[in-house]
């Protein structure tokens, strides 16, 4: 995948950009706001990696532009301010997601990766499926090896999120934001709780696993390789 | 004060201003006056010589020249002075009696100079000459007391007009004197406020006029100032304080790992905790921004009309495990609909906050309950916990920043969640209160009440 990453810390931008490199992505690096806007219209890239401040041009300009001429890549938002209405401000200027520093790298290559293969319109899947497991959308129906399982609302939402995102990792922190709108973090083991209840109905009753946890990152659902 | 800043003041030349208009006004009024009482004066002078011309009339109507000579004669004697003139002459044209010269009069009024007559005074004679029967009458009266008059009235009213200039003149440098006294202590606050003395106020006097009414919007908004100020520097503070301790374990951290490296030990442990270290420092900050933000007020923006109720009931369902898990148990008793004005994310958190203090500083088999009672007026969210509560005396200080109580120091948090949950609840105008729930701790907040449809349409009936 194709990355561009808009970022003026040296450090910084040379840590993440290695990172995603050993992660199997090519990614480019500009320090200043307005080269980073030429680049992002003259080259097509799959994921924009946009700092908040940057010299030259801030972020959200540089993503208003984007949007204002018409170029629809997914764009990922970093920003040392973490004020609680940077997040919209930043959604509202035409950005995808958004990440907060400090950021563990696990974080933010989980959030690249989710971006990049969002699908570009409304999933129209009625049924997902993973392995022998399935979820009907329409019936909010769970099942696996052809039995039924029972979930409780929130549990149907988080194993949703997990099976869209099959194969990849999905961070806690993402988890809170999208089943629970949950946009702080609690200090105590929500996300942890509900996993291990979500697991005893859907993967304990069961021989092979398929949620898994990833260590210091999150959690992944998929069929064994 | 220099005299030069006075003439520059404002209310100087107001008060100039004013004394000239008032000059005017009385010039304009005692010119007419003047004009006025002039007029009636000379009327009566006439009037007065008319009297005379009469009475002779009469005598020469009676046809005894002799009476006539005798009577102006009489009248000529009880003139000494000759502030009255007389002259009679018979048909002929031969002067019969008389104190003053043969001068050729048309029939009617005249006004004559003194000169021209013969007498030494400088006013002028009003004089009417006319035929009674066969005689040539004159009766002519000085205007002396008209101009006696004319002038008493004019010294006064000058020397009235120069006292009244004269004193408009003292009275409005003295009235704006005192108003530029009281601008100048004006700009010396403000200079003193502008170089940093944020304690400074304006002083207002008992009087509440509009430099008082000023004064104290100014200082109104000094001290709205100086708290925010205060809420910087108390932010900086606490950040100093309680992000160094923190980062120095992270130091202590990295220098062990790095001295563990050099002799050949593994650090993967010492290299976890410091990450557990960095990310606490982080949250410490974020929630100490995120305080410092919500008190700054602009969050109020993304207010919305919400339903209360909905708000508690989803956080406890996902709280409804954790507290399982933690061996307690959560209740949720009374739900009432709950229409309030708020920001949906905040009050989450607010929930989230007071749910996850009990769960980590009551022991297990307590029970956790949750409430929405409203009345007419106030929406009353309640949380409260059968664990070891706070004392009176703690209840104050827990809801200031990064307090712990002693015996929590223990247990996980960075002391700021119940002063996010003052923070949240302030921001939305409601009123925190802690109290004992016997056992326990019992926390309310109490929100003014949304008349409006949860819709976001707003109505008419807001309280």
């Amino acid at each position: 995948m194709r990355i561009l990453l808009i970022e003026d810390d040296r450090s910084v931008s040379s840590y993440v950009s290695r990172g995603l490199t050993e992660a199997g992505h090519v990614c480019d690096v500009l320090g200043d706001g307005t080269d980073g806007l030429f680049q992002a219209t003259r080259e097509s890239y799959d994921v924009l990696v946009v700092d908040r401040m940057l010299p030259g041009l801030d972020g959200l300009s540089i993503v208003r532009a984007l949007r204002a001429a018409g170029v629809k890549v997914p764009v990922l938002f970093l920003t040392a301010q973490g004020g609680i209405d940077d997040r919209v401000e930043g959604l509202e200027a035409g950005g995808d997601d958004y990440l907060t520093k400090p950021f563990a790298f696990a974080e933010l290559l989980a959030r690249v990766n989710a971006l990049s293969r969002r699908p570009p319109v409304q999933d129209v899947k009625t049924v997902l499926r993973v392995a022998d497991l399935e979820l009907d959308m329409l019936r909010r129906q769970a099942r696996r090896g052809g039995q039924n399982i029972d979930l409780l609302p929130k549990e149907f939402t988080l194993l949703e999120v997990l099976m869209r995102n099959e194969g990849r990792v999905v961070t806690r922190t993402m988890l809170l934001e999208r089943v629970w709108d949950f946009h702080f973090d609690p200090k105590t083991s929500v996300v942890e709780t509900h996993i291990s209840r979500l697991r005893a109905k859907m993967d304990k009753p069961f021989e092979v696993t398929l949620l898994h946890t990833i260590k210091n990152a999150g959690y992944s659902l998929h069929a064994p390789r | 004060m220099r005299l030069a800043d006075l003439r520059r003041s404002t209310s100087f030349r107001l008060a100039i201003g004013v004394s000239l208009f008032i000059l005017g006004a009385f010039v304009i009024a005692g010119g007419i006056g003047y004009v006025m009482m002039h007029r009636q004066l000379t009327i009566r002078q006439q009037a007065r010589v008319t009297e005379v011309f009469a009475s002779l009339e009469g005598v020469s109507l009676q046809n005894d020249e002799q009476d006539l000579i005798d009577a102006v004669t009489t009248r000529i004697a009880a003139s000494p002075d000759r502030s009255t003139l007389y002259l009679l002459k018979d048909a002929q044209g031969e002067l019969l009696v008389g104190n003053m010269p043969d001068v050729s009069l048309k029939p009617g009024w005249s006004i004559v100079e003194a000169g021209a007559l013969g007498v030494q005074t400088d006013y002028p004679f009003r004089i009417f000459a006319g035929q009674t029967g066969d005689y040539w009458l004159i009766v002519g009266m000085t205007d002396a007391d008209i101009d006696d008059f004319r002038e008493i009235i004019l010294g006064t009213f000058g020397w009235s007009a120069a006292l009244a200039l004269l004193a408009a003149i003292g009275a409005g440098t003295m009235l704006a004197a005192g108003m530029q006294r009281r601008l100048s202590r004006v700009g010396n606050t403000l200079n003193q406020v502008a170089h940093g003395d944020l304690a400074a106020r304006l002083p207002v006097t008992p009087k509440g006029d509009d430099i008082d009414q000023i004064a104290r919007s100014i200082n109104e908004m000094l001290a709205r100032l100086e708290a925010q100020v205060e809420a910087l520097r108390q932010v900086s503070a606490d950040i100093a304080h309680d992000l160094r301790t923190p980062l120095n374990r992270l130091r202590i951290r990295i220098e062990e790992a790095a001295d563990k490296s050099a002799s050949g030990q593994p650090i993967d442990e010492d290299l976890a905790a410091a990450i557990t270290e960095s990310e606490t420092i982080d949250a410490t900050f974020s929630a100490l921004l995120r305080i410092a933000q919500i008190e700054a007020g602009a969050r109020r923006e993304r207010f919305a009309p919400i339903d209360l109720a909905a708000v508690l009931s989803d956080v406890a369902e996902v709280y409804g495990d954790v507290v399982e898990d933690a061996g307690m148990s959560l209740v949720r008793t009374v739900m009432d609909p709950a229409p309030i004005l708020g920001d949906k994310d905040l009050l989450t958190q607010v929930f989230a906050n007071l749910i996850e203090n009990a769960i980590r500083h009551c022991a297990q088999g307590t029970i956790i309950t949750c409430a929405i009672t409203t009345d007419n007026r106030t929406v009353r969210a309640t949380v409260a916990d059968t664990g070891p509560g706070i004392t009176p005396a703690e209840r104050v200080n827990v809801l200031r920043r990064l307090y712990r109580l002693e015996k929590s120091r223990s247990t996980p948090g960075s002391g700021l969640g119940l002063s996010l949950v003052k923070a949240v609840a302030d921001l939305h105008g409601a009123e925190l209160v802690l109290s004992d729930a016997m056992p326990g701790l019992r926390v309310d907040l109490v929100f003014p009440k949304h008349g409006g449809s949860y819709d976001g349409l707003p109505s008419d009936d807001d309280v």
